[in-house]
């Protein structure tokens, strides 16, 4: 019951984004249908035009102030909606509480990442009468997923620090932002940590040993992945540690 | 648990500190099995800030306290005493983006002494309407689906935070029934109120907090036994006295009239009044009401000094 309490939460917020994803990758199949190839380049492969609108330019931004969004809720939110003490009195641990609500706030990001691999490789052969192999959308849908995941563990983080109605979602939308400064200065221009930039990592425009035409042709980074759950997990416990020693 | 000497709620020094505000000092609070306790204070007394410690939703700054022989500052048994006790808060707010019936499932699916012919009975009787979502329920209808929450279980603690609140005079009285009717079954009731007229009403023992201080700890017998009210009469401007002592509350003085909220040891009291030459005296029963009014203001008065 608890899972559907985070769900009831939470819905809204996923089903908007999940409506806007669906239409955005239909309207995008239906624009390809009578603008691809581009006049302009008309030897531009299917795969590099589908990797720039759905993985690269805006689009990993996009996912990330979603993914923080997503983090948001919680007891501080139930505190100023007055419901806190009526789920604080109930036979339940803290920690039971914010394991639901991060099992469905993960599950909701996974189903949002792979949209596009549920709806291009399907459609495209019929609307574009070109294929995209699903094999890539899964890639991406991952390297989406290991920097959504830190995203979300940062909003999650968030609605617990805050108390404001709006401060932790002002705090989710600019801690994309804040955290490229920081990281451009110390990386030296990105030269430094690659993976540690996270926009260039979920584009795949980092060399991962093999990125050619829009086409991830190599393995998944698998460490660099396995560090940024770390890094999520990290914030989630720390998240778990504050509301343990917060007074409602 | 501690049920062998029957306290189902016990605490020591129980301090709470928001900041540089003492919200509950020192409490050494004890509630019985059986019985119906009225907690009383002002608003900002604390009443609210003790049950929160009581039931895990903040913690103490000091001091310790048990819940049905579970230590409050244990979260797992904290947890474990919730399956154990009905709450109903002070605001009576539940999931507003679920329906009244959602809200009856989503509660009943933590526990296992739910009753669904009370639910059933509960939801006849306010008249609750089981497909309409929370939030566009009127404040006395949320209030209800509260109760109705809180009351259709078997639980061995109910604790209650101004339950009356938000009510109309007809729905205070059905709630003051299933107050005594939860007692009877074998619940001890735990009510923070600043409505007297109902502690005094179903409550057999009452509590007075104040300022975070607990100024009064009794059997609503005890009370109306020790606690009188002494209007003493001078032929002439009654002598200089320093009343202040054992058992004297508030002294009054009008003329050659001095009235006197005696706490206890009323006896003696009249004894010395005659003894210094009042001419009449009449010693009367006091209501709760009085004798909250007669502790509270002695308190801030002590503060003030």
């Amino acid at each position: 019951m608890l899972v559907y309490k985070a769900w009831r939460e939470s819905r809204v917020r996923f089903l908007l984004v999940l409506s806007a994803l669906v239409a955005f990758s239909l309207g995008f199949l239906l624009e390809a249908r009578v603008h691809f190839p581009p006049p302009q380049v008309p030897m531009l492969p299917y795969a590099a035009y589908v990797w720039s609108t759905f993985y690269a330019q805006q689009a990993p931004a996009a996912f990330s102030i979603v993914a923080l969004v997503l983090g948001l809720g919680g007891l501080q939110r139930e505190r100023a909606a007055g419901t806190a003490a009526f789920t604080l009195a109930l036979p339940v641990s803290r920690v039971q509480l914010l394991i639901a609500r991060a099992a469905v706030g993960v599950l909701e990001l996974a189903v949002l990442a792979i949209v596009p691999a549920a709806i291009v490789p399907a459609l495209s052969p019929a609307l574009v009468h070109q294929s995209y192999p699903v094999t890539q959308c899964l890639h991406f849908a991952s390297l989406f997923m290991s920097w959504g995941v830190v995203w979300f563990g940062t909003g999650f983080l968030w609605s617990i620090l805050f108390t404001g109605d709006y401060t932790a979602a002002v705090a989710s939308v600019l801690t994309p932002w804040a955290y490229i400064v920081v990281y451009a200065n110390l990386s030296r221009g990105g030269r430094r940590f690659p993976s540690a930039n996270p926009f260039a990592f979920m584009s795949g425009e980092i060399d991962f040993g093999g990125f050619a035409r829009g086409l991830l042709t190599s393995p998944l980074p698998w460490l660099a992945m396995g560090v940024l759950g770390l890094v999520a997990t990290a914030l989630l416990v720390s998240a778990w540690r504050l509301t343990e020693r917060q007074n409602f | 648990m501690t049920m062998a000497n029957s306290w189902v709620i016990e605490t020591a020094d129980l301090t709470k500190r928001y900041r540089d505000v003492e919200a509950v000092r020192q409490l050494n609070l004890r509630v019985a099995a059986n019985r119906i306790t009225g907690f009383l204070g002002r608003n900002g007394a604390g009443k609210s800030s003790t049950i929160k410690m009581l039931l895990g939703m903040s913690h103490p700054t000091s001091g310790t306290g048990r819940v049905l022989g579970r230590p409050i500052d244990d979260a797992q048994a904290s947890r474990d005493m919730r399956r154990h006790v009905a709450y109903v808060a002070e605001d009576k707010q539940t999931y507003a983006y679920m329906t009244v019936g959602q809200m009856i499932a989503f509660t009943r699916s933590f526990y296992d002494d739910w009753r669904p012919d009370v639910e059933a009975r509960l939801l006849r009787q306010y008249d609750l309407p089981i497909r309409r979502k929370v939030k566009a329920l009127s404040k006395g209808m949320r209030t209800k689906l509260a109760l109705l929450l809180a009351l259709a279980r078997r639980p061995q603690l109910l604790i209650l935070d101004e339950p009356s609140e938000g009510l109309d005079p007809v729905s205070i009285e059905e709630l003051l029934q299933a107050l005594v009717a939860a007692a009877a079954d074998g619940a001890a009731v735990f009510f923070s109120s600043h409505q007297i007229a109902e502690v005094e009403r179903i409550a057999d023992h009452v509590c007075v907090i104040d300022r975070g201080r607990l100024v009064v700890d009794a059997s609503l017998d005890e009370i109306r036994e020790q606690h009188r009210r002494i209007e003493l009469g001078f032929a002439k401007n009654p002598p200089a006295w320093d009343w202040h002592g054992e058992g004297i509350g508030s002294v009054r003085t009008h003329g050659r009239q001095i009235t006197i909220m005696a706490r206890a040891n009323a006896d003696a009291i009249i004894e010395r009044a005659y003894g210094i030459g009042a001419v009449s005296v009449e010693s009367c029963a006091v209501s709760l009401r009085e004798v909250f009014l007669d502790v509270v203001v002695d308190v801030e008065e002590m503060d003030q000094a």
